[in-house]
């Protein structure tokens, strides 16, 4: 064996090595040099198991700091599972017995994938201190069993105002998605309705989280390994005042039951007044002061999630047919309606911008009218079967005459017809803030419609009917408020407040401000401009001054009989809309002082009659408190005008 | 003029007596180890032991004991004359082949899927650690009488010769020391000088072998998992790709500068499964960074240049050759070690040489370095 050869061949072996060297040190390099961040990441990844925190929700007031949403302290009890000691079954038993809930209930609580194995599971809120005084006098009967207080929020006042505040919610599927939620845990609780979903982001507060150091098994070594508290959610003062809502559900209410003992006129039995809406604004700002719709439910309720007789007691099972009159609509702001003569004022206001109607004309109210363009000669009555003669732009307003608005329709309609296809009535009505989304700070608003051609055109095309345009009769219908037109009560008490206020369109507003749970100011809730309606103020003025007449010797004077409108002036309008076969619709829209408007309230009744029969009576009711007029105690009914 | 009798460095080195000669470079190395591996297991130890309520220096106590052991051990190596290995190898040989049969028998005991082990009082005595030394100083004997290139003939009987350790602990199942074995036959053979197309045919021979292993399902489900969990890196997320991946994890949480010691939070939380033993790398990764690790790497290599060096300057064939198997078997024990700790290796049980928990390797890589020495400090007589 040379010593030469065995030197380049020790060299060989030599270069193996050193390269196996290089390349264990090259990975290395990459390792703990250019991806060590990455890999410090993971690490603490590993050791770390992030605990959310949910921050104390803000507590909702009325304009006058009165609570309406406020937390309260629960005892809640929790289950670990790693200490169940494989009795899990006896002691959910024993919890059942002991909390009177089902255990399989609590055993679909304790198996939720939200928490982690080491994580004490809640399955049981609001227990009462003699429960929890016994699961600690007989700890050894509940091994891995806790508890300890939480917050939850109620609602003091009941039912009062549930529409306006909402209900909370466990967060949804496809909630969780929106961008909104995109820092929500599963199953945290959010705002599903009302305020409660529209100041969310402000009532939720920011989440904290908690670190837990584990070791490779799960076990947990430091339960307090960094984090960052949850910072709670600011409180909303409402522009609602808690006594004037009150009083609103109350009249409402009592105008429902009133309806309820009336007859009906059309079936021999009296009327169904399935439901209804109240909205007490102030017209100079658009805030909200009372929001009331009837049937309501306990927003309480979604507490701890729905169970099915609940659901079909507010209408939400489907399993069950509807019929308890949806409870949970808010009829303020998304039922539909058609507005029937409340409608009238906006008509006469288009019908003087467009020079059909001048407060100083006279036009002629017969008992029928005949399009001079109608082929069929369809007569169209007024709701009066009297020829009342010629009368003024006031009267027609006051006495609510259908003809006198039947011949603004047909001018209209000439307008719209050689091929011009002007939908002027529809445009000044669109200024006027119907068939669009007020913005109001409350989820779920329906924008209403005022049919056009195009919508029309659309309805016939669905129902495979032959479409003739839009003809004489459209416009008729839509002068008086009937047909296919749809508004929500907020928006008539919303145009109704321009009338109130010299023509400013006011956004409705439900927030009056947010502020820190400390009391420091975040948002003033201006208010906010939509536009002027198309009438100048020396015409809205003439409009208002009309509408006083209404109640002092119209359609709502027996309604109003005894109420010092010499004192107290009132203007307002009845409207009774028809949807055959079904009793009329009630309305009655109403402004005070009408001189200098403080107050438009707004009462709508379903299938409650005719406008001065059920809706102006609340409307008075209201406003007798509101002016504090201690006059009747209970509500009378009205007559049976339109 | 009288010139004076001047003796050669050579003569003058010759008249010392041997242990004046000790290799101190590779001495310091190897004591910066051995104390770096009592360091690294108690770091990788005390923590879970502590968890459980156990002393956290248990195994670091096992250790030093093994440690001390071993240092015995390494003073005999170093001190009888290393050419009286070369006569005594075939009674080595066999007597680590009878120890590796009798493992098999109910003598033996077993852990963790493999029968390895002779319990004796205070530790476990595995002999397949100490097979590898016999084979290298059997080999070693064998190839010291051949004269220039080696025929096949002599390649086939060296190979058979390793080939029956290496299948008793390939069936033990002990892969790590198989792989060990293989590599001192192979670096033994180049370095005696072997055809390139003998190495080749020997290559395939051996892959038939592993493939009929495989076919024979000798080899376990869960080695075959770790082993193809290597190749499939997108099979990921299994038990078997856990190891790996925590073991990236520590190394890589590590940086440049570590965590410091004791203070390697993948480490102290036990996410690196056999942390102590075969994964010890990965604490020295975490708790002392890249520049930490690559200054181990540094003592390993100095040590494998002094086998080197040990190789070329020894006196006679045998002292290459057994420094050429000591330095082979420590370096494939480094690099298939740090290889699979940082995820360019498959999983395989090898230590880490001088640093892993383990009394039995830990005493055998001792004498390895004894015998380094010895060859060392005997090169002039």
């Amino acid at each position: 064996m040379s010593e030469s050869k065995t030197r380049t061949r020790m060299k060989i072996l030599a270069s193996l090595v050193f390269f196996m060297f290089a390349a264990v040190t090259t990975r290395l390099w990459f390792l703990q040099v250019l991806a060590s961040d990455q890999f410090s990441a993971l690490a603490s990844q590993n050791q770390i198991r992030i605990v959310p925190l949910t921050p104390l929700r803000g507590e909702i007031f009325d304009r006058t700091g009165d609570l309406l949403v406020e937390n309260h302290a629960s005892t809640v009890v929790l289950v670990d599972r790693s200490e169940l000691q494989g009795q899990g079954d006896t002691v959910l038993a024993r919890l059942s017995s002991l909390l009177h809930i089902p255990v399989a209930d609590l055993a679909s609580r304790l198996n939720s994938v939200k928490y982690l194995p080491f994580q004490p599971v809640p399955v049981a809120e609001n227990v009462a201190k003699a429960d929890v005084f016994y699961i600690e006098e007989h700890h050894d009967l509940f091994p891995g069993v806790s508890y300890r207080q939480e917050a939850v929020q109620v609602y003091p006042k009941g039912t009062l105002a549930a529409h306006v505040l909402g209900y909370l919610g466990p967060i949804t599927t496809a909630q969780l998605k929106e961008k909104q939620f995109s820092h929500y845990e599963a199953d945290e609780l959010v705002g599903q309705s009302g305020v409660q979903s529209s100041y969310e982001s402000d009532l939720h507060g920011v989440d904290g989280y908690r670190g837990v150091q584990v070791n490779a098994q799960g076990k947990v070594l430091n339960n307090d390994f960094g984090g960052i508290p949850p910072s709670p959610g600011n409180n909303v003062y409402l522009s609602i005042d808690d006594k004037i809502q009150r009083m609103a559900e109350q009249s409402l209410s009592l105008g429902i039951d009133l309806a309820r003992h009336t007859p009906s006129g059309i079936s021999g039995g009296t009327l169904p007044a399935t439901g209804g809406a109240v909205v007490v604004m102030d017209p100079n700002n658009g805030q909200v002061l009372a929001l009331a719709s009837n049937p309501t439910y306990d927003p309480a309720i979604f507490d701890s999630g729905l169970t099915p007789d609940e659901a079909t007691s507010l209408d939400l099972n489907p399993k069950t047919p509807p019929s308890h009159d949806n409870p949970f609509l808010d009829r303020a702001t998304q039922g539909l309606y058609p507005a029937g003569s409340t409608f009238k004022p906006f008509v006469a206001a288009a019908a003087m911008k467009e020079g059909f109607a001048s407060p100083t004309g006279s036009y002629d109210c017969p008992a029928q009218y005949i399009a001079p363009e109608d082929v069929k000669k369809h007569p169209w009555h007024n709701w009066d079967p009297v020829d009342r003669g010629f009368i003024s732009l006031t009267d027609a307003l006051a006495i609510s005459c259908d003809t006198v608005f039947y011949q603004f329709g047909n001018d209209f309609w000439l307008k719209y017809g050689g091929g011009n296809r002007n939908e002027l009535l529809q445009q000044d009505l669109g200024q006027m803030g119907f068939g669009q989304f007020t913005h109001v700070d409350l989820p779920g608003e329906q924008p209403g419609k005022i049919p056009t051609y195009e919508t029309l055109k659309q309805i016939f095309a669905r129902e495979h009917k032959r479409f003739f345009g839009w003809e004489p009769g459209d416009s008729l219908n839509l002068s008086i408020g009937q047909g296919l037109l749809q508004v929500t009560p907020l928006q008539m008490a919303m145009a109704y407040s321009a009338i109130a206020n010299g023509g400013t369109l006011y956004a409705p507003r439900i927030g009056l401000k947010v502020v820190t749970p400390d009391g420091h100011l975040v948002t003033n809730v201006a208010p906010q401009k939509i536009r002027r309606i198309p009438l100048p103020p020396s015409r809205v003025a003439f409009l208002r001054d009309a509408l006083t007449q209404v109640t002092l010797n119209g359609t709502a004077s027996f309604a109003f009989a005894g109420f010092p409108l010499e004192r107290i002036p009132v203007a307002g309008k009845t409207g009774t809309a028809d949807i055959p076969p079904r009793a009329p619709i009630s309305w009655f829209a109403g402004m005070a002082p009408a001189n200098h408007p403080k107050y438009v309230v707004v009462a709508m009744v379903e299938q409650g009659g005719h406008g001065a029969t059920t809706a102006a009576p609340i409307v008075r009711h209201i406003m007798e408190q509101l002016f504090g007029i201690v006059g009747s105690k209970t509500l009378q009914a009205g007559n049976v005008v339109d | 003029m009288d010139v004076p009798f001047r003796p050669s460095a050579r003569a003058l080195a010759r008249e010392r007596p041997p242990s004046r000669h000790i290799d101190l470079t590779l001495a310091l190395c190897t004591g910066g180890l051995v104390v770096l591996g009592i360091l690294m297991v108690y770091s990788a130890t005390h923590r879970s032991l502590a968890e459980f309520g156990q002393n956290p220096t248990y195994y670091v106590r096992k250790q030093v004991l093994a440690l001390a052991i071993g240092l015995v051990a390494l003073a005999v190596a170093t001190f009888l004359d290393y050419r009286l290995f070369k006569v005594y190898a075939p009674f080595l040989y066999l007597a680590g082949i009878v120890l590796l049969i009798a493992v098999r028998t109910p003598l033996g005991s077993s852990a963790l899927g493999a029968q390895r082990w002779f319990q004796v009082p205070g530790f476990q005595f595995s002999p397949s650690q100490f097979m590898r030394l016999a084979l290298i100083v059997m080999l070693a004997a064998i190839l010291s009488e051949a004269k220039g290139d080696l025929a096949l003939g002599q390649i086939i009987r060296l190979t058979v010769l390793a080939a029956v350790p290496i299948a008793l602990v390939f069936i033990q199942p002990d892969i790590g020391t198989a792989i060990i074995m293989a590599f001192i036959l192979v670096a033994l053979l180049v370095v005696a000088g072997s055809k390139t197309r003998y190495l080749l045919a020997l290559a395939l021979a051996a892959a038939l072998a592993i493939f009929g292993a495989f076919q024979l399902h000798i080899v376990k489900d869960y080695q075959v998992a770790r082993l193809t969990s290597f190749l499939q890196p997108s099979k990921d997320f299994q038990a078997a790709n856990y190891n790996k991946r925590q073991a990236e994890i520590a190394v890589g949480s590590g940086g440049i500068t570590g965590r410091g010691y004791l203070h390697g939070p993948q480490t102290n939380l036990d996410f690196v499964p056999q942390q102590h033993t075969d994964f010890i790398f990965t604490v020295i990764g975490e708790e002392f960074g890249f520049l930490g690790a690559v200054a181990v790497l540094m003592l390993f290599l100095l040590i494998l240049w002094r086998a080197y060096r040990i190789a070329l300057t020894s006196k006679d064939p045998f002292g290459t050759f057994v420094a050429v198997g000591v330095g082979a078997m420590l370096a494939i024990q480094i690099f298939v070690n740090v290889g699979m700790t940082v995820g360019i290796m498959p999983i395989t049980g090898i230590p880490l040489p001088f640093i892993s928990y383990g009394g039995s390797a830990l005493i055998a890589d001792l004498i390895g370095v004894g015998l380094l020495m010895n060859v060392q400090m005997r090169r002039f007589m």
